[in-house]
């Protein structure tokens, strides 16, 4: 039987050192390990290009070599017959490698060292399976057609985007047995994400933010590429991501408006993958686990599937017609409104929103809240549609996709994480009211000069 | 044989990577047409010279190997100890097969259970890594060659330069 790459996928989960033995124009042997070797298709393979050595020369002036790959749970030994194509030094397939490179270097102590240059890529011409007395491969975890068949299940039972985002992360749960999870949306204007769905952590951290390009997520998003990495290492933490978001953002120190992100401390493996839909970045799932090397190739498949009909669903939900304009101009109901006022604040400046001294959202999803409170106490209207927040310019939601849903449904979390005294409830497809507990004073603080 | 007069390579350092069995070794030499091939080798001794090292291979696992010294004796051996990532590269150009004794066949057999010993002090399986380096006593068979050139391989800014030989 014929060995194909995607059958000996595990030997490239880095687990276990490649070697390569080239060879220079005049007969001369070269040997090396290698830090890295990526499945790239069926019929390729990609090698870390990380110093200019005589593997590099070599493989420069005759481009052809044999590789060592060993299977990290059998122990099991293949030689694959390669010949050098190409090196990439930027894209999909570089970033995939860059990341899950610093992994390898933060374990085994080379971080600094160990720096990609680029990612040489090569067609397998033969595959070999070297005799030995390898360990039997034991049965897979679980089923993962069947898991994601079953994911894919309750995607398709979905009828609202809420559901959809949380049915998406409890099935990863229930059929992947991934515990800690969460979804971003992307946000084309802000070149930002932030998350709008989390399973497994002590705080939801709805609201969270990541720019594009910073750590795992950032980059899968800037990519269109999954990001895998299956060892700690600072250099993908979300800490560092976050902080420099923030002082990319020039707010730093102006005002306590972050969210913290909500991820595992110490995550030893990290899988992110863009949600895509028509060719178009819609958002962010990303899963993670305190063990070393707990998603490999299959899981990533898994995720890339199920992020997949995500992405299609959610696309849907977006251009699916809303009711014609029914203007909406119910009053206020009766709600109790008792107590002291809050002080509702808005900041001009970023569109943060504070109600007392807590923070509660910025950027859109803070001047649509705005513009609710407002109309609230100017007009006691309490009830609202989906459209009319679309049309109005002074959200400034872009003309062709909106995430507007995706904004709502981060309001309306934050609200009930905060246990406010204003609060979003659906009550038709489009359509939302405004439930307010508490008198509200508005302050609109300018933009500073 | 080792050229009399010739500098030895090999430090003690040296000398003690290449024979270490917490070491993964990988022998290569140049196949058909210019493409080079490899497999792992198990134990290695180094001579009282510090010029002449012998390697143990898998017979069947070192077939291609075995068909390729058939046209030429060049030979690349790469020792990394796994724990400290410190690496030595040996070259020759006078590989052949000699040999095997019962001492070979000992150390090689021994390799394997020293080294998944080892690796799971680091995090790998211990049975995964006895499998992976299991060389089977009916299959060992030796190689010899002088070191001509040898090379520091350990990552990082030392990386590629020759090893100075010592008197």
């Amino acid at each position: 039987m014929t060995l194909t790459l995607d059958a000996i996928r595990p030997c490239f989960e880095g687990a276990i050192p490649s070697a390569i033995a080239t060879c220079d124009p005049d007969g001369t042997p070269n040997v090396s390990y290698l830090s890295q070797v990526e499945y790239v298709d069926a019929g390729h393979v990609a090698l870390s290009f990380q110093f200019f050595n005589t593997t590099r020369r070599n493989i420069l002036a005759n481009p052809q070599a044999t590789v060592l790959v060993s299977h990290p749970v059998t122990g099991a030994n293949f030689r694959l017959t390669v010949d050098y194509l190409r090196t990439e030094t930027d894209g999909p397939l570089f970033e995939r490698m860059k990341a899950k490179l610093a992994g390898v270097a933060s374990h085994e102590g080379m971080a600094g060292i160990f720096r990609l240059r680029g990612s040489d890529v090569y067609q397998v011409r033969e595959i070999e399976a070297i005799p030995g007395q390898y360990l039997a491969e034991p049965p897979p975890r679980r089923n993962l057609l069947a898991a994601t068949r079953a994911c894919s299940g309750r995607l398709s039972a979905c009828t609202d985007l809420a559901t959809l985002l949380d049915e998406t992360l409890a099935g990863l749960e229930a059929h992947l047995g991934i515990h800690h999870a969460m979804l971003l949306m992307h946000d084309a204007a802000g070149r930002r994400l932030y998350t709008v769905a989390t399973r497994g952590y002590e705080r939801s951290g709805v609201g969270s933010e990541i720019a594009l390009g910073d750590g795992v997520i950032g980059v899968a998003a800037a990519e269109f590429t999954p990001i895998r990495i299956g060892f700690m290492t600072p250099e993908y933490a979300y800490g560092r991501a976050v902080r420099e978001s923030t002082q990319a953002s020039g707010l730093a120190g102006m005002l306590e408006t972050e969210i913290p992100f909500p991820g595992l401390a110490e995550p030893h493996s990290q899988l992110a993958v863009p949600i895509l839909a028509i060719g178009r970045l819609i958002g962010v799932l990303y899963v993670e686990s305190s063990e070393d090397l707990h998603f490999g190739y299959d899981d990533e498949d898994a995720l890339v599937a199920v992020a997949g009909q995500l992405g299609m669903a959610i696309s849907l939900m977006q251009s699916a017609h809303e009711p014609a304009d029914e203007t909406v101009d119910g009053l206020a109901p009766a709600v109790g409104k008792s107590g002291p006022a809050v002080v509702v604040r808005h900041f001009v400046e970023n569109d943060s929103v504070f109600l007392g001294d807590e923070y509660l959202i910025k950027g859109v999803a803070g001047a649509i809240f705005w513009r609710l409170v407002s109309e609230f106490v100017e007009r006691q209207r309490t009830e609202f549609t989906n459209r009319e927040l679309r049309l109005d310019p002074r959200l400034r939601l872009p003309d062709i996709v909106d995430n507007l849903e995706a904004r709502l449904i981060l309001l309306e979390r934050r609200l009930n994480e905060h246990k406010a005294c204003v609060r979003l409830a659906k009550t038709g497809r489009g359509r939302f009211r405004l439930v307010v507990k508490r008198p509200l004073t508005l302050v609109d603080v300018p933009r500073s000069a | 044989m080792a050229a009399t007069g010739e500098q030895a390579l090999l430090d003690d350092t040296s000398v003690a990577l290449v024979e270490s069995t917490h070491a993964a070794k990988v022998v290569a030499v140049p196949g058909p047409a210019l493409r080079a091939t490899l497999v792992h080798a198990y134990a290695c001794r180094v001579g009282p010279d510090r010029q002449r090292v012998t390697v143990t291979l898998d017979r069947s696992q070192a077939a291609p190997v075995l068909v390729a010294l058939g046209t030429s004796r060049r030979i690349a051996l790469v020792a990394c100890h796994i724990g400290s990532l410190q690496s030595l590269q040996l070259k020759g150009d006078d590989a052949r097969f000699v040999d095997v004794t019962d001492a070979d066949r000992r150390s090689a057999a021994a390799l394997g259970e020293e080294f998944a010993r080892f690796g799971a002090t680091l995090g790998y399986g211990e049975a995964m890594m006895r499998a992976h380096m299991a060389c089977r006593p009916g299959e060992v068979m030796a190689l010899e060659f002088t070191v001509r050139q040898a090379f520091i391989q350990t990552p990082g800014p030392s990386a590629g330069q020759p090893l100075a030989g010592r008197p």
